[in-house]
């Protein structure tokens, strides 16, 4: 199943649940903690552990957080970023016909159980097998981005590109006996992004 | 005089408000953030904020992080009195409608929609405490972005731990599937 169709089973099923526990459900206070971001974490996980399943009080949260997002400095929606938006828009356009001049026939896209496919590195490899990431064309993207990781969730280096490999840079440093994980997402024309799952390797 | 006056206020509010709720409906609308309680916000906004500032040149020379803490309590309180009083108990008797109606809607419904939609659930709810939360928020549509800024977290760790916790969760999808 890939992203959208989970989101949509899952965001169907909690609407469609049927549910009599409005009193277990967190007080506003509590979605207010959630949303500000006082508090323990452990608690503010719990909070949103049921506001995401529960369809009432998803309602809730959006509400205070949408005002919340839009009042604070570093997110309000300037002039600014629809200019942005318009310059990155009209870039994938234009790479979008660049790929189409070039690329074979693809399939369409929403085919159902696909997702982004990494090839290599994968296990145990050596240096210069880690420093070249490759992964299966996947129909219709526009551009990939790749990411590689430590396994702590550092990142290590990452790149957009319309290729499907991508050669780590010289300053990029990778060493004997590390353990490594990378993904590719697949951004599409609709800017939908797929992404692959994680896949890790050891540098021999 | 006063009828002027009452003008000024008035379009001052409206201008304040409309500025308010533009901002708010582009942030809230890929989340199908609730009209109607956006709404009830607006009209409790007025209210507090005439009363704070009564004329219109206070309004318009209101600071906007008043404006959002104005909002942030109004929502607070509106929520507090839907889960409390009157207005809880409409909420609820119209919920138990539309919660019949879709019970019965259940019986006619696919099964076999209906059960891949309980294994979600099923699945989903089986995933360590540490992810679970993050995968639910995901599934719900929002972006690593917004769950990071929610939770104070890193990108990687966020990344980390959707990620490993979306293949864990299509692991347990594909494992019921071969089971059923």
């Amino acid at each position: 199943m890939t992203d959208s169709d989970l989101q949509r089973d899952y965001q169907r099923a909690v609407e469609l649940r049927v549910s009599d526990e409005r009193m277990r459900c967190p007080t506003p206070e509590a979605i207010e903690v959630l949303v500000v971001g006082s508090g323990s974490e452990a608690v503010r996980l719990t909070t949103l552990d049921h506001v995401m399943a529960c369809a009432q009080c998803r309602r809730e949260f959006e509400l205070l957080r949408a005002i919340r997002a839009a009042g604070s400095p570093r997110r309000a929606i300037s002039p600014r970023w629809y200019a942005l938006a318009a310059v990155v828009l009209l870039a994938v356009a234009l790479t979008l016909v660049n790929v189409n001049r070039n690329a074979p026939t693809m399939r369409g896209p929403g085919v159902s159980g696909d997702m982004p496919v990494t090839i290599s590195p994968i296990g145990e490899v050596d240096v210069s097998t880690a420093r070249r990431l490759i992964w299966r064309a996947f129909p219709n993207a526009a551009q990939y981005r790749v990411e590689l990781v430590d396994p702590a969730g550092g990142m290590r280096a990452s790149v957009s590109t319309v290729d499907t490999s991508w050669s780590l840079p010289q300053s990029v440093s990778i060493q004997s006996g590390e353990t490594l994980q990378w993904t590719v997402e697949a951004i599409l024309p609709d800017a939908r992004r797929l992404a692959s799952g994680v896949t890790e390797f050891r540098v021999r | 005089m006063s009828h002027d006056l009452t003008s000024d206020v008035s379009a001052a509010l409206d201008r304040v408000l409309a500025r308010f709720a533009g901002m708010v409906r582009a942030i809230g609308a890929r989340h199908r953030l609730s009209a109607s309680d956006l709404d009830e916000v607006l009209q409790e906004m007025r209210i507090r904020l005439w009363r704070a500032r009564p004329t219109s040149e206070q309004i318009d020379a209101l600071p906007t992080s008043y404006i959002y803490r104005t909002a942030f309590a109004a929502a607070i309180d509106i929520l507090r009195a839907q889960r409390r009083g009157h207005a809880m108990d409409a909420v609820a008797l119209d919920s138990a409608d539309a919660l019949e109606v879709e019970s019965t809607a259940d019986a006619g419904r696919d099964v076999e929609q209906q059960e891949a939609l309980d294994r979600i659930l099923k699945a989903v709810g089986s995933l360590p405490d540490s992810r679970r939360a993050v995968v639910r928020m995901y599934l719900s549509g929002y972006d690593r972005g917004e769950i990071a800024g929610l939770l104070h977290w890193s990108e990687g760790k966020t990344r980390n731990l959707l990620y490993r916790g979306l293949a864990e969760l299509r692991e347990r999808l594909g494992r019921d599937m071969v089971r059923s």
